[in-house]
């Protein structure tokens, strides 16, 4: 009697938890069908989504709330025009040109414009001159509430999302299948160069399905709006950020290219957030954890290591999908005796000077920055070993350099120990944290391996950061001491200053001698083809675990002495997952590939805003991101990085002025002269 | 006993049989090759043998140890090396790095700790070696190019150098022809056989070149619809009405 | 996206914590313990408090007055308006040429702000700060200055969120002005400027306003997590029984806000009616992409009345929202935290009606018999009000109390010895009464360093406008002494004079 009434109990639950979770379930698919439609009809994983959403929504909501235009009006504006548009734009401007370009090449953009786009238009519209408050949908009273089966309540906005996001994988799919042009869509994507053999104007279609795909992002952005907490209170392009993660992982169930997938999988995901909510209990912390804020980051980390779909994927065909796009010639000894010295002799005085300034005449700001800047040259210096040694991208650095920076303060405050040796033992930690995190992604590539480290740091930033054996208490702050040993205080910028270029040099020397090692050759075997590397015998899971856990202590060191220098964890300032983003575009942006591109990444990081951007030109400082955002687009084209291929023009300039003879194989290759990818490491 | 045999190898793709209980074998010192039409079961084949691949019945065993379950890079340190059909070679990396490449990672003296000692660097003895090596194979003076600057000839012919710098006991040739015009093959096979006898390794030729498989191997198998039809020394197999009716009618009406 | 939304996700919960934990009263029951637990504080409990767990329930604890560790209520500012600053002293237009003071010359005293302009996602304008400061600078130079000289509000500086150090660093080198006046929503340059001696203003939002001797804020550091009477007796007020509360999973500080929530209203529960915490849910996400219509659910269920929080705006829009959804609104009343923002209530006005938002100020809504607040009304015409308007105008009241204090020779030092020395300081009537001398660290475990009265000034949301709800005419406040532990209803109060 009780037995039943208690069962019928828990099936009310459940039945009211599906209609709850269905709705949710249709904001996940409305993002993931846009991340599958842009990735089948371009092979871009558009990370950039929520930048195009954003424009679309804040055009609507700047014409519609603030401008008081009808609802028609606005959305042909915002969404008919704009939205097509921007994607014509990024098609013409960007895209088209970077085609051939290895997915990852592509991620980096989609990053890239990721951080200029919402930048650009805010700066261009003066968004930000009020609060952006009061955003709505596009439905006429969408928050009228109905009933199913009376009574489950849905709003009208809902039931709007629900229809169309139904009704687009429908239509979509039968675009795909039945149409002419979805299937021209699909050839172009394949090979655009076979499509045009065909009689195909593979540009015409590209541009069109670029079109198409912008429309829809902006209709899930200006539809997401009365749905989405995070966007109806302020509309912010952050907003779509948490609904993105979910919807990453629904995307990832149809590999990014079955919009069916998408589509049952974002219902599903929605439905299983809200039947763990109903059924869970929350007095445990990890169930706590698991139906709270760990949710989303755990669906998505598992479902990239745990679906079948995706490992057969990465198993599979595309022998190019893990691998950064092949450098250009790489060839020491082509840059001539004379160049290397002519550098080397400039490189000493640019840093002599600087060194000179810094002791004899900088004040404490200045010396600070330039700190800074030695100290951000090593935390890149990690990038360069994974991205530029190990040909992979991970989006979790800043995680590693957070745990060096608490792992300096926690010895220190808990322990009273040097913080030096906190910062070694962090990096300890880190190293390790970066192995066992190499284990479940050891078979992942190229973006699947870049998504599942964003996760794992986000994971850290929202469920680890918070407790007391991690980020410190509340109550004790993040205080970190300067250290001592040996006798010498290094308390005063000054002296700090010095234990941070040395200990640059060190990092940068030992990065040079692991690349032309036997583990660099092993890296470099594997970036260059893994399948021939591993026929000759190199063990890829061991490369792997080697190059996680070297760049993980290598940012660690960086977080360590960031903390000494700042005398705190500056954690929310530092080493957020979304700066880590920013931190990955600039470093590939200037130059992954050598120490020397990590170090002029470290200055230009630090430097340009301050100097260049504020000082100099008077412009506000969210222009670096969309000057580095959309530099990023030189990745495809320069994956040696900008100051690199500076470099190399120059050289070659300069050698026809000499009269020199270009090297044997200028002519093949990019085209571009060769020059030294691995003598280059020449900092102080 | 053989050095390296496949016994009973069959494997299976979503219920098509590409590879059939076939029974193979190669010994030291031995020039065999592995003939059939295209979608006979060679590659298949090729890469059960090499690890790329789990077949599902049937076992592949180096110089009598089971190595059926090894993964790829445990082969090649036993000593099965290898080419491809379609180049693979490390981009930006010279062409003396391929050779450095296979004889550190067959020396195993991969330790972390040495490289950052600075012990792990190249010695000029290594070098030497590689030199060596390449002036043999006819690609002298080389080493510093980089590897986009070689002609598909000269890149086959570093493939082979880097097998052969692993110190292979074997080396699986995968279609070394594809791509290169008669004079290159015969160049190539020339090469192949001098470095052969001087290495004593065995050679398993997997070939659509019927011609550079009459002309370079001492024994052949034939495969068709994933069975082996027939095998025994190059010259009877050639002769085999079967296989001339499978397979070289094929060759008759025109090379690659 | 290039903004950094879990950054802020983790301010907005500190604003919730220190907004409704403590800004609203700053006080201190037990002297104990941000009681992380419920049940476990006890042996965290200093010595020198009597046990108050065991009071849950005794109807009526023994007064624990046993004030001897708190300074006796020397100054009763109830009632009477006992003007203790005169108004115009003295010495106030004396010129002394002074050199050697960063930021003062002959005719200017300069100061720079620091202010999270951009990259706050926060919705809110925090610029307002500076409007509010160059408001109360221009009545003082209206009105003749200081010492001979001019307010000026020389540099303002935006810290774009994340380089707050960086700004704060620059701001000593420049060496330009006498004193910072700070509205961060992160606060990482604190120990620069302290250490500086560079006298702080500021917005009291962040722990770094404890501990710190040259550091001040529109608040006195203030107890977090701590038990008070306050959450049950406002549950009590709208005849609520039955109380839900929420807490983000993603920080610390938002989780502490609602354990201490829940430990006062458990703490309490016998006097306040019975009252029981019905529901209890710190695992919610910031930025809630999952929503929160199954807690709604469960919160029906359960019959809950009142539903407190520790969230920030989006939090609070998004569970209202769902209550609509699910025809429940009109049962429950919403305690803010944190939504004192005209603009954004304007927007959801729907949403809210009939919930109670608390500040730390006297509201807009209230008028008092306080010269700064007309002046502050007059000197504001034209802007848009918001909370960080007034924030800036009461810092620079500070400073300018200080300034007078320290005489025509001031210099930093003199500065910040002038403002610690007010013991009774209450922004003429606008805050709860600050001891700067005493009040300096956390009084979570040290009642010696919290305010003498727990004081909460609150508004209702009638019509998407705010109203004043607590009080009475004249007198905003509603105050509990905070030696009294024992349950018992507050006193309207003001503290003009």
């Amino acid at each position: 009697m009780t037995a039943s009434v208690l069962a019928a109990g828990v099936v009310e639950e459940t039945v009211r938890a599906f209609f709850q979770g269905l709705p949710i379930g249709a904001g996940f698919a409305l993002v993931a069908m846009s991340f599958v439609l842009t990735y089948k009809t371009s092979g871009v994983f558009n990370l950039a989504f929520g930048a195009q959403a954003f424009i679309s929504a804040a055009t609507y909501f700047e014409l519609h709330v603030r401008r008081d235009w009808p609802i028609w009006s606005a959305v042909l504006v915002a969404v008919v025009l704009v939205a097509p548009a921007l994607g014509l734009l990024l098609e013409r401007l960007v895209f088209r040109h970077v085609h051939a370009a290895s997915a990852v090449a592509k991620l980096v953009i989609s990053l890239g414009l990721m951080v200029a786009l919402p930048e650009l238009f805010k700066l261009i519209v003066d968004y930000n001159r009020e609060q952006p408050f009061g955003a709505v949908g596009i439905i006429p009273d969408g928050t009228t509430v109905y009933r199913l089966f009376g009574r489950y309540p849905v709003t009208r906005d809902e039931i709007a999302a629900f229809v169309i996001v139904v009704a687009a994988a429908v239509a979509l799919a039968a675009l795909f299948r039945y149409t002419r042009f979805g299937l021209r869509i699909r050839a172009v994507v394949q090979s655009p160069r076979m499509t045009e053999l065909n009689g195909v104007n593979a540009d015409w279609v590209s541009s069109g399905s670029w079109m198409l795909s912008s429309f829809f992002a902006g209709l899930a952005g200006v539809l997401l709006v009365p749905t989405t907490s995070s966007l109806g209170t302020v509309l912010e392009p952050q907003g779509y950020f948490p609904i993105v993660i979910s919807a990453l992982a629904a995307a990832a169930l149809g590999r990014l290219v079955n919009l069916p997938a998408a589509l049952f999988g974002g219902l599903a995901l929605g439905i299983v957030t809200t039947q763990m909510r109903t059924h869970v209990p929350r007095d445990n912390v990890i169930l706590a954890e698991l139906q709270g804020p760990a949710l989303p980051y755990v669906m998505l980390f598992a479902i990239i290591v745990f679906w079948p779909a995706i490992r057969r994927q990465v198993a599979g065909a595309d022998p190019l999908l893990g691998v950064s796009p092949p450098p250009p010639a790489l060839a020491a000894t082509s840059r001539s005796r004379g160049m290397t010295i002519y550098t080397r002799i400039m490189a000493l005085a640019f840093f002599t000077a600087v060194g000179i300034w810094t002791f004899g005449y900088a004040n404490n700001f200045w010396i600070s920055r330039i700190t800074h800047s030695v100290i951000f040259s090593i935390i890149f210096l990690s990038i360069v070993v994974f991205t530029g040694l190990g040909g992979q991208i991970a989006l979790c650095q800043v995680t590693f350099a957070a745990i060096g920076a608490f792992g300096a303060m926690q010895f220190a405050q808990r322990w009273d120990i040097s913080v030096i040796v906190g910062m070694v033992a962090g990096a300890a930690i880190a190293a390790a944290v970066g192995a066992v995190l190499s284990i479940p992604v050891m078979r992942l590539g190229g973006i699947w391996l870049a998504i599942a480290t964003l996760a794992f740091a986000l994971f850290f930033h929202d469920v680890l950061v918070k407790y007391s054996w991690v980020g410190g208490s509340l109550f004790h702050g993040r205080g970190v001491p300067r250290p001592e040993f040996f006798g010498v205080d290094f308390s005063s910028r000054e002296n700090f200053l010095i234990l941070c270029v040395a200990i640059l040099v060190l990092v940068g020397v030992l990065i040079i001698l692991i690349r032309e090692s036997s583990t660099g050759m092993a890296l470099r075997a594997l970036r260059g083809s893994e399948t021939a590397a591993e026929s000759i015998g190199v063990v890829s899971w061991r490369s792997r675990v080697i190059v996680f856990s070297v760049s993980a202590a290598i940012a660690a060191i960086g977080g360590g002495l960031l903390a000494m220098e700042e005398r705190l964890v500056g954690y929310e300032s530092n080493y957020d997952p979304q700066t880590g983003l920013f931190w990955l575009v600039i470093v590939v942006v200037l130059g992954a590939r050598t120490v020397e591109g990590g170090v002029q990444a470290g200055v230009a990081f630090v430097i340009f805003p301050e100097l260049v951007l504020d000082r100099w030109l008077g412009l506000h400082g969210a222009w670096r991101y969309v000057l580095f955002g959309f530099a990023a687009i030189s990745f495809a084209r320069h994956p040696e990085g900008l100051l690199e291929h500076g470099k190399r023009r120059s050289q070659a300039l300069m050698q026809r002025a000499f009269g020199r003879r270009q090297p044997a194989m200028a002519a093949a290759g990019a085209g571009e002269p060769a020059d030294s990818g691995t003598e280059t490491g020449g900092e102080p | 006993m053989s050095l390296l045999a496949a016994d009973g190898i069959t494997k299976r793709f979503a219920g098509i049989t590409a590879v059939d209980d076939v029974h193979i074998a190669l010994d030291a010192g031995e020039r065999v090759g592995l003939i059939g039409p295209n979608g006979a079961g060679k590659t298949t084949l090729f890469n059960c043998l090499l690890g790329l691949l789990r077949p599902d019945a049937g076992s592949v065993s180096f110089d009598g140890e089971d190595i059926t379950r090894l993964p790829v890079y445990r082969r090649a340190r036993l000593g099965i090396g290898r080419t491809f059909q379609r180049v693979e070679l490390f981009s930006g990396s010279s062409v003396r790095d391929h050779l450095l490449f296979a004889h550190r990672i067959r020396r195993g003296t991969g330790a972390l700790w040495k490289d950052l000692l600075g012990l792990g660097l190249p010695k000029p003895v290594e070098i030497e070696r590689c030199d060596a090596l390449l002036d043999s194979l006819g690609l002298g003076g080389m080493g510093d190019e980089p590897i986009e600057a070689l002609s598909l000839g000269q890149s086959r012919l570093v493939e082979v150098a880097r097998a052969l710098m692993t110190q292979p006991r074997v080396v699986l040739l995968d279609e070394p022809s594809s791509g290169l015009d008669r004079a290159e093959t015969n160049a190539l096979a020339d090469t192949l056989a001098r470095i052969q006898a001087e290495q004593g390794f065995g050679l398993l030729l997997v070939e659509h070149d019927v011609e550079l498989v009459a002309s370079f191997t001492e024994r052949t198998y034939v495969l068709d619809f994933g069975r082996l039809i027939t095998h025994g020394s190059t010259a009877d197999v050639m002769q085999d009405p079967e296989v001339r009716s499978a397979y070289l009618g094929d060759f008759a009406a025109g090379p690659s | 996206m290039a903004a950094r939304f879990w950054k802020l996700a983790l301010i907005l919960a500190a604003l919730a914590l220190v907004a409704s934990a403590c800004g609203n009263a700053g006080n201190d029951d037990e002297g104990g313990a941000p009681a992380t637990t419920a049940a476990p504080a006890a042996p965290e409990e200093p010595d020198d408090e009597p046990a108050p767990e065991e009071a849950d329930d005794e109807p009526a604890p023994a007064p624990e007055e046993a004030g001897d560790d708190e300074p006796a209520p020397d100054g009763e500012p109830e009632a009477e308006p006992e003007p203790e600053e005169p108004k115009e002293p003295e010495h106030r237009h004396t010129f002394v040429p002074i050199s050697g003071v960063p930021g003062v010359n002959d005719s200017e005293i300069k100061v720079t702000s620091i202010v999270t302009i951009s990259n706050n996602a926060l919705g809110t304008n925090i610029a307002a700060y500076n409007d509010g400061i160059e408001a109360y600078f221009n009545y003082i130079n209206d009105t003749g200055g200081i010492y001979g000289r001019e307010l000026v509000l020389a540099n303002k500086r935006d810290d774009q969120l994340f380089s707050n150090q960086a700004e704060s660093l620059a701001m000593v080198e420049e060496d330009d002005s006498l004193a910072a006046f700070v509205a961060t929503l992160l606060f990482f340059g604190a120990d620069t400027l302290n250490d500086a001696g560079v006298p702080v203003f500021g917005w009291n939002i962040h722990n770094e306003f404890a501990d710190r001797w040259n550091i001040v804020g529109n608040i006195a550091p203030s107890c977090i997590g701590c038990i008070h009477q306050l959450f049950p007796w406002v549950a009590t007020q709208v005849g609520a029984t039955k109380v839900g509360i929420f807490g983000y999973g993603n920080s610390e500080n938002s989780k502490i806000c609602a354990e201490g929530t829940r430990d006062s209203v458990e703490h309490y529960s016998a006097e306040a009616g019975g009252m029981t915490v019905e529901f209890f849910d710190t695992s919610i996400e910031f930025g809630l992409a999952g929503g929160v219509a199954p807690q709604v659910s469960e919160m029906k269920d359960k019959g809950v009345d009142f539903i407190f929080t520790c969230l920030d705006l989006n939090g609070m829009r998004t569970i209202a929202q769902e209550l609509v959804k699910q025809d429940y609104r009109d049962q429950v009343t919403m305690y803010h935290p944190n939504t004192y923002n005209h603009e954004f209530v304007a927007a959801n006005a729907d949403l809210f009606e009939g919930d109670l938002v608390f500040v730390q100020f006297v509201p807009f809504e209230a008028e008092i018999d306080s010269e700064l607040q007309r002046r502050f009304f007059e000197y504001t015409e034209g802007l848009k009000l918001e909370e960080q308007t007034i924030v800036g105008w009461l810092n620079a009241h500070l400073f300018y109390d200080g300034l007078l204090a320290a005489g025509p020779e001031f210099d930093r030092a003199s500065l910040m010895e002038a403002v610690r020395s007010f013991e009774d300081y209450s922004h003429d009537g606008l805050t709860n009464p600050i001891d700067w001398n005493r009040q300096i660290p956390l009084p979570n475990d040290n009642i010696d360093a919290d305010y003498e009265y727990r004081c909460v000034n609150g508004v209702q949301v009638q019509d998407g406008a705010f109203v004043q709800w607590t009080g009475e005419p004249g007198k905003p406040w509603l105050c509990w002494e905070t030696v009294r532990t024992d349950w018992h209803d507050p006193e309207a109060l003001t503290f003009v004079g």
